[in-house]
């Protein structure tokens, strides 16, 4: 094994030293040809004999071993173990019982499926499309449903002071604040547009309904009646038996008197 | 005296973070099953709210929407992230031949970890939320969650750098990929002051771009590292890796807004979300027949290792999930299962089956290897594949149902005249409903105890395992390849 022709073969290849050694190594074998020759030829010194190709340096910098490498898939290499025995890197060994274990291509051998691959390019193009679609399916949208001059919310000081009770203790997992225009949404109400959602962050939209949509809650029975709000919400089941709102009784007086406004002004 | 300080704080230092090689991947193993004890508590307690409302009644913090997100937090930011970054651990030093950069730095990540979740747990239980789903820590903290994921993207990144294989392996492009992706997730989620349906927009980028490119993202990179080394097999086909891993990246930050079709955000968003939910069909279709193709010859290995068996089974619960979330983002499907239970399933199915199959694959194969034991008990494993199985399933079940019912009802109320799902109406459907809830809670049972049959199970490997082979990484270090 002579280190300077792998030396001159890999700068004639540009390809890393190791993946020149391996690939030769395979070329080698099934060519019943001497390693020094494969080399000899990938250096650019005399062609090898007619079974191998043409002097690869002709081809560079594409890697002549790893395309051949990676066209013939199916054939199985001689030896089938990571790197072959003159592999430069050889682990240490170590004290038993501990197994050692050489950093490994666990995923076949590398003569097959090893090519030099920039991790750069790889996060270049990971991250980018990440990018993109951070860009057109996040910040463009979010743009266009911002209205230019968002309505006032209308809310009165209580009712704001309610709505964040309204997001803090998590109604908002139960209840949504969205009318939609199709059928299961009939009677629900004005369908919620962009344009009119007030600007206070966060949204009060919702994400399902285990309980009844409350976007306007303030103009239908039962939930325009402050007095049933404090019932219900201080004790449900005393109001309907099969309810599965959970009881808000702990809260302050105050707390609840805001989150009942808030309801009432969800028109 | 001086001496003898020293030596107290090397030792201190070293108990808190370590130097030694794969200490960080034992330290974040632990830890995530750890919280996948509270994690799968919580959950319960959620499931079993459904059925019982009363249940636990009259403190703030046992309230279904206090113990929601303290539920979703434990499961994705503790018990499935931690987990992650014990496979980010474990995985980079053997496919890149490289030591780990810095090891104390990744130990020390740990304790900031731990100290992130802990804090969202107290602090949600406490009532701070920022209100947004999955976004609900206050805003400060969010920086610290980036920080805790800096932390493994920063000694990956340096560890590449280092590496002796040449070959990029597929694990490293998702391992890598996803390191990159949450934080950008994270950075996304973090934009202040959004409001209406811009809000909304966020929120359903951000939870889609998580279950996608994080939680499912990284449990593909840990399967296809399972898979042929256990099987010895190469793996079956690289351009389907190909495939299966740029379809991913290409379509995963595109589906959010297929949770709210007919909602408030731009129709044309709802409409790209379901084309680009095919694309992630494409990408189960590419990750699950590579690994199947990878089996080849072996299939009788899933008798002896635990690892396969979850690996394979979590794969196909993968195939299952993308294939429902495609279905889910149709609007003809979507004016039924929207805003109902119907996500919530799908979500469950994603969490403790796919993704916690797979952790549970990698653990059941790592951490002998990190510890030198033998697991304590195979019939536990047995047990947690089963009443996970079962668990997840039936849950998962239930809660389409429950979303088909509740869908179909509010739709049948307005058709009929006979109710509207409004104020009183809303009851009529709701007592469709509540039988399906009541056996979910069941079905959550069901599922904990397989959560605990495994938390235990590991307890008890570190007690009283039987000796193995404990493997130690000798990388080809540079001085190694230089002479010959």
């Amino acid at each position: 094994m002579n280190s300077e022709m792998l030396a001159a073969a890999s700068q004639a290849l540009g390809v890393p030293k190791a993946i020149v050694q391996r690939s030769a190594q395979a070329r080698a074998n099934a060519g019943g040809v001497s390693l020094d020759e494969v080399l000899s030829a990938w250096s650019g010194g005399a062609p090898l004999t007619p079974a191998a190709p043409p002097p690869a340096s002709e081809r560079a910098p594409e890697p002549a071993p790893a395309v051949e490498a990676v066209d013939q898939p199916a054939v199985p290499p001689p030896d089938p173990a990571p790197a072959p025995p003159s592999e430069p890197a050889v682990p240490a060994v170590a004290p038993s019982p501990v197994a050692v274990l050489e950093a490994p291509a666990p995923e076949g051998s590398p003569v097959l499926e090893g090519r030099p691959e920039s991790f750069i390019t790889l996060l270049a193009g990971a991250v980018g499309l990440f990018l993109v679609a951070a860009l057109f399916a996040f910040v463009l949208p979010a743009l266009d449903a911002t209205p230019a001059s968002p309505p006032l919310s209308g809310l009165s000081a209580l009712g704001l002071q309610g709505r964040e009770i309204y997001v803090s203790e998590g109604c908002w997992y139960c209840h949504t604040q969205q009318v939609r225009p199709i059928v299961t949404d009939a009677k629900l109400g004005p369908v919620t547009q962009p344009d009119l959602l007030a600007s206070i962050a966060p949204d009060t939209l919702g994400i399902q309904r285990i309980g009844p949509d409350l976007a306007h809650a303030g103009s239908r029975p039962p939930t325009n009646d402050a007095g049933w709000l404090a019932r219900f919400l201080t004790d449900p089941r005393s109001v309907r038996e099969s309810s599965l709102q959970p009881g808000y009784g702990h809260l302050a007086e105050a707390d609840l008197a805001a989150l009942i406004q808030y309801l009432l002004e969800s028109r | 005296m001086a001496t003898a300080t020293t030596a107290t704080r090397s030792s201190i230092a070293n108990f808190l973070a370590p130097r030694d090689t794969d200490s960080a991947a034992r330290r974040h193993l632990i830890a995530a099953v750890v919280f996948l004890l509270v994690a799968g508590f919580f959950t319960l307690l959620l499931v079993m709210k459904l059925a019982y409302p009363g249940f636990l009644g009259g403190q703030a913090f046992t309230t279904y929407g206090r113990l929601r997100p303290i539920a979703v937090s434990a499961t994705v930011l503790g018990f499935l992230t931690l987990m992650h970054l014990a496979a980010v651990y474990y995985l980079v030093p053997r496919l890149t031949g490289a030591r780990l950069w810095n090891e104390r730095l990744a130990n020390l990540g740990l304790w900031l970890a731990v100290g992130v979740n802990v804090a969202a747990i107290l602090l949600l239980a406490a009532g701070y939320s920022d209100g947004r789903e999955w976004l609900e820590i206050p805003w400060w903290l969010d920086i610290a969650v980036v920080a805790m994921l800096l932390v493994p993207t920063v000694v990956v990144t340096r560890t590449m750098r280092d590496r002796t294989e040449e070959g990029l392996f597929v694990s490293l492009w998702y391992l890598l990929a996803g390191l990159y992706w949450v934080i950008g997730l994270f950075v996304a989620g973090g934009i202040p002051n959004l409001y209406g349906a811009a809000s909304q927009i966020q929120s359903s980028f951000f939870v889609a771009g998580i279950i996608e490119l994080w939680v499912i993202g990284i449990g593909i990179g840990t399967a296809y590292y399972l898979v042929p080394k256990i099987t010895d097999n190469p793996l079956f086909n690289r351009q389907l890796a190909i495939i299966g891993f740029w379809s991913l990246a290409f379509a995963g930050g595109w589906v959010g807004q297929s949770r709210f079709v007919y909602g408030p955000g731009p129709e044309w968003l709802e409409t790209t979300a379901s084309v680009f939910s095919l694309a992630l069909v494409v990408a189960a279709m590419a990750v699950v027949t590579n690994l199947i193709g990878t089996m080849r010859g072996k299939w009788s290995m899933m008798h002896e290792s635990a690892a396969l068996r979850f690996t394979m089974v979590g794969a196909g619960l993968f195939m299952v999930v993308e294939v429902i979330r495609f279905l889910q983002s149709l609007r003809s499907v979507a004016a039924i299962t929207g805003l109902t239970s119907f996500g919530d399933g799908t979500m469950v199915l994603i969490t403790f089956g796919l993704a916690g199959l797979w952790a549970a694959a990698f653990t059941y194969h790592a951490l002998p290897r990190l510890i030198g034991r033998r697991m304590y008990s195979e019939r536990l494993i047995t047990v947690h594949l089963r009443a996970t199985l079962i668990g997840v399933g039936s849950l998962a079940a239930l809660l389409w149902l429950a979303g088909l019912i509740s869908g179909y009802s509010w739709a049948a109320g307005a058709l009929t005249g006979a109710y509207v799902a409004v104020g009183d109406g809303f009851a009529n459907t709701l007592d469709q409903v509540r039988p399906a809830y009541g056996l979910a809670a069941l079905a959550a049972l069901v599922l904990f105890a397989g959560q605990f049959a495994f938390v235990y199970n590991t307890y008890r490997t570190f007690t009283s395992g039987r000796p193995t082979e404990h493997e130690t990484l000798i990388p080809k270090g540079p001085a190694e390849v230089t002479h010959e």
